[in-house]
């Protein structure tokens, strides 16, 4: 009998053996193709899939596969300079510098940011959007980064909740859907004086875009107000695409979307807006003066991108590898799909 | 010396043991020990049990995690070492264990889980492991199995000391008091326990480093918690008794990052009180047991130690149950039981619920013949929140031969929404749902004899309308939904192995393994973090007045995401990790004794985690004093 029982002892130890697990890094060149990122979950952290641009290559992981080691959970977003990738993760205030093409680590940006968003780049100084404390509702401001050695070297006080944030000549426009509140503005900052201006949109305005008229054109998502005791739905304020002229800075068109009909997700491309509202993607032109009632493509999309007559999107999925789309816009077909990053989020196309 | 290991090696025994006893000497028994939760003691009828001692709890004394994770078939998965931590019976999940303490379900209403970080049983004269479903006894959540903590009475002369210390690394440290006197009519028990950690231990993650090229520290892991307990017991008369259970528990915590953000802040506070009156009269043929209880939660969550802002869940619960035997003789009974609860939750952000239940069951258990008992329950319970299926249990032991058994059980089992699941903000909370079900069968064999028990268990276990957080469309709001049905099918197997060498020297061994293959019944994959093989183990070695023992965990691979991506990011490694220890026996004389240990957790320095990016403590060190009078 001992000697079945030591038998089992060994059986089991093989079994289970103990190895830890190494990478072997590799180097590879993603500078042209598309990238998306994955905010993680408590499944694994955030992470950026690599396809190529004819989809035939994929490669999952390459921060992990070019450093060895995983970013931190969530990944917000991803900006670009002319040399280097700059990936937020909010939850862990960090900026990961990595080169644009191998996505090596180049460095950090880890002072001096609390639950950073967004980030774009002018010239040599970097402006990253920070929520703050995300219930504490007058704590947030820009930070502006000098790229040449990834510090923190002013911050700039905005309203509540900065998310995007686009620039144009040395002014930024930044979208403050509100952190965990609600907000409605869209603050214009003067990168030479720091000053702060701001114009009113509908509430919680999100993705942002100069039209081909230089025109501000805002999505803004609109509110849904619950019952504080029982969390029962109240009411809805109005999602809109709204455009701003922005040498007057006055909203100079407002497409409001029905009551209760949320919009999430907004891209331009060759003078057509495209843009998702509940399951669904629509599009009209920049100059229309209604929004469309003809559904062009109806998938569960959580980030978009257009380009080149073809529509790309994710759905993602916490527990298991994400959906990617591509869509022929076209003949408005799915024309590719495969498994990506875990919770993915943002499409990024590269040249 | 003898005396202390034959105690341990019966104590191992005594679950298979009672099950070949007839009732009337267990209710000798019952004459002199009053166990509040005498049923998973002794009445089990064809399903697993493991009986811990303070003996084997001691050896993994920092926490209730440990104590499980070493020395049961079940798998723990926490958040860090001291962080959030729940027990998995057979793949199931954290709400389909049920935690008992006397009898009690403990469960929160909030999230329907018990952590086994928030609570001490080291002053609990005992912990019963129950594998597989126990609804019909033990409520909502007894799907995969339940962890029964027992306070246990004596009414006899006698008066005992337990003192318990450890003080380890990281400034870990671990203690109780335990004192228990009484007489024939009372018996009285007090236990307090303190402990305390700054857990500031290195994360061994050579992958992972700061710009020194030094390992990152889990710098927010500090812990304290203290406990007291108080049971009273009066005999009125032999069979008529009546006890009164209270214990009292603060844990505070702060909550540690992990590998990709070692800095955060969060804190936690526990604090849980629970009291319990039992009277039992039994008389003829008639048995009587009234116990009514009062139970309080509280945790509050801080997202920044430094601030006072924090949110907070709070629960209070009273519970009446009566319940009946009547013997129609030594070898048969019916049993019926009547059970009233009302609960009362809220949080920061949800208004003050309430929920009534009650439960009707009833129970026949009976000998055919002397080598073959069975038994049938069955239980109905009306909530005012939902409908809850009405479950059964039949359960049988066939003897073969003296040293040889056959168990098998047949059960379904139920698991009740719970509040933060009907209700939870921003219209997230589902009202919707209906409680959780299974099905499921256990075939066991047994054998023991002098120096050796076996235990082996092959399960099999339907999980049907399990409640699944899910993301709604735009994916900005999750809400719970009665999604997935899963199979569980394994074997749980335990030996217990006990070989004196000579007069002074013995050796002993306990094995656990458990073979789990739990899959989801749309996609065929694996559920996540449950590993295929989980096996532990200890060998205690003791030769005159030294002691030694060597204690092992092993578990296999597991996947974090559901469509198990076998990819490095997305998988726990299987790991295997020893504790050694040795110690002195000063002096051994009847119950008294007097040991000092020295032991090395995590011997070999293996990098091992439980959930994603969170090592365990490397090589660490401990001595404790264990002082008995």
């Amino acid at each position: 009998m001992y000697k079945q029982l030591i038998i089992l002892l060994v059986v089991v130890f093989s079994l289970v053996s103990c190895h830890q697990d190494s990478i072997t890094l590799v180097e590879r060149d993603y500078t042209t193709g598309i990238l998306i990122s994955g905010e993680g979950s408590g499944a694994g952290t955030g992470s950026v899939t690599y396809l190529s641009s004819d989809q035939s290559a994929k490669h999952q992981f390459i921060y992990l596969s070019a450093n060895g080691v995983q970013l931190g959970t969530f990944l917000q977003s991803i900006a670009f300079s002319e040399i280097s990738a700059y990936i937020i993760v909010d939850n862990t205030n960090t900026i990961s510098v990595v080169d644009k093409s191998s996505f090596i680590k180049t460095g950090e940006i880890k002072e001096d940011l609390k639950t950073p968003r967004f980030m774009t780049v002018i010239g040599e100084k970097g402006y990253v959007t920070n929520w703050g404390d995300p219930y504490n509702t007058t704590d947030d401001f820009i930070a502006v980064v000098d790229l040449s050695n990834n510090k923190v070297e002013k911050t700039i006080s905005v309203g509540n909740g900065p998310e995007r944030i686009i620039s144009k000549g040395n002014k930024l426009y930044v979208s403050h859907k509100g952190a965990y509140g609600t907000n409605n503005i869209i603050s214009i900052i003067d990168t030479l004086s720091d000053s702060v201006s701001e114009i009113k949109v509908e509430d919680n305005p999100d993705e942002l875009f100069f039209n081909s008229h230089d025109n501000l054109v805002v999505l803004s998502e609109g509110n849904t107000i619950y019952n504080p005791t029982d969390w029962s739905i109240e009411g809805h304020t109005v999602g809109a695409i709204q455009t701003i002229d922005v040498t007057s800075n006055t909203v100079i068109s407002s497409l409001p979307f029905k009551e209760g009909e949320h919009p999430s997700l907004m891209v331009f491309d060759a003078g057509e807006i495209y843009y998702y509202a509940e399951g669904k993607v629509f599009k009209i032109n920049e100059n229309d003066e209604v929004l469309s009632a003809t559904v062009l493509i109806a998938q569960n999309l959580y980030g978009m991108d257009v380009k080149y007559g073809r529509l790309y999107g994710v759905e993602p999925n916490y527990t298991a590898q994400s959906s990617f789309y591509v869509f022929d816009l076209e003949t408005q077909e799915q024309t590719f799909t495969t498994k990506v990053a875990l919770g993915a989020s943002k499409i990024y196309l590269r040249d | 010396m003898m005396k202390r290991c034959r105690t341990l090696f019966f104590g191992g025994l005594l679950c298979s043991a009672v099950v070949f006893a007839q009732n009337d000497s267990i209710n000798r028994l019952e004459k002199v020990i009053l166990v509040a939760d005498s049923y998973v003691r002794n009445n089990v009828v064809g399903q697993k049990t493991t009986l811990l001692t303070s003996e084997q709890m001691v050896k993994n004394a920092t926490n209730l995690t440990e104590i499980i994770r070493f020395n049961t078939p079940v798998s723990v998965r926490d958040y860090g070492n001291g962080g959030a931590s729940s027990a998995r019976f057979r793949g199931t999940s954290a709400e389909n264990t049920a935690v008992m303490w006397n009898g009690i379900n403990i469960n929160a209403f909030g999230n329907g889980q018990t952590g086994l970080n928030s609570l001490s049983l080291s002053t609990a004269d005992e912990i019963v492991v129950k594998s597989g479903g126990g609804s019909v006894k033990y409520g909502s959540g007894a799907i995969g199995g339940s962890i029964h903590a027992n306070d246990n009475l004596y009414f006899k002369k006698h008066q005992n000391l337990h003192l318990f210390g450890s003080y380890g690394s990281f400034n870990t440290t671990s203690n109780f008091l335990k004192t228990s006197f009484g007489s024939k009519q009372w018996a009285v028990k007090l236990g307090a326990s303190v402990n305390k950690s700054t857990n500031d231990y290195e994360l061994i993650d050579t992958r992972y480093k700061d710009e020194k090229g030094d390992f990152l520290t889990n710098n927010n892991g500090n812990y304290q918690n203290y406990g007291l307990s108080l049971s009273l017991g009066y005999q009125f008369s032999d069979g008529n008794t009546l006890s009164f259970y209270t214990t009292g528990y603060k844990g505070d915590r702060l909550f540690s990052g992990n590998l990709t953000q070692p800095e955060t802040n969060d804190k936690y506070i526990d604090v849980n009180q629970r009291n319990l009156w039992v009277w039992k009269v039994q008389k003829n043929r008639f048995s009587h047991v009234l116990k009514t209880a009062y139970l309080t939660q509280e945790y509050r969550y801080f997202v920044d130690k430094n601030n006072f802002d924090y949110d907070f869940g709070k629960s209070k619960r009273w519970l009446f149950n009566y319940d009946f035997t009547y013997f129609f003789n030594q070898n048969s009974s019916l049993n019926t039981f009547l059970d009233f609860q009302n609960i009362e939750g809220k949080t920061n952000q949800i208004s003050p619920k309430t929920r009534e239940q009650y439960a009707f069951a009833i129970g026949f258990q009976s000998f055919f013949m002397e080598q073959w008992e069975y038994n049938i329950e069955l239980k109905k319970e009306f909530n005012s929140a939902f409908h809850v299926p009405p479950v059964f249990v039949v359960g049988t032991n066939y003897t073969l031969k003296d040293a040889h058994e056959i168990l098998l059980n047949i059960s379904s089992n139920y698991r009740v929404p719970t509040l933060n699941e009907l209700y939870w903000p921003n219209n997230q909370g589902n009202l919707d749902l209906i409680p959780e079900k299974s099905n499921q069968v256990d075939l066991g064999y047994q054998y023991k004899n002098n120096w050796l028990t076996l235990k082996t268990t092959i399960f099999f276990m339907d999980v049907m309308d399990k409640i699944i957080w899910t993301p709604q469309i735009n994916s900005t709001s999750w809400k719970p939904i009665n999604l997935e049905e899963s199979t569980h099918t394994g074997v749980e197997f335990y030996s217990n192995f006990y070989y004196s060498i000579s007069n002074h020297q013995f050796i002993e061994a306990t094995t656990n393994y458990t073979y789990t293959m739990a899959k989801d019944v749309d996609t065929h994959k694996d559920l996540i973090f449950v590993p295929r093989h989980l096996f532990n183990s200890i060998v205690n070695y003791q030769n005159g007045n030294l002691t030694a023992y060597v204690q092992n965990l092993s578990q296999s691979k597991v996947f974090t995401t559901e469509d198990n991506l076998n990819h490095t990011a997305n998988i726990l490694q299987g790991f295997t990790v020893f504790n050694l220890g040795m110690g002195v026996l000063f002096f051994q004389d009847q119950a008294k004794s007097l040991h000092v240990e020295l032991s090395i957790k995590n011997m070999f320095n293996e990098l091992y985690s439980f959930s994603v990016l969170r090592p365990m403590p490397g090589t660490n060190f401990n001595i404790n004093i264990n002082y008995k009078l």
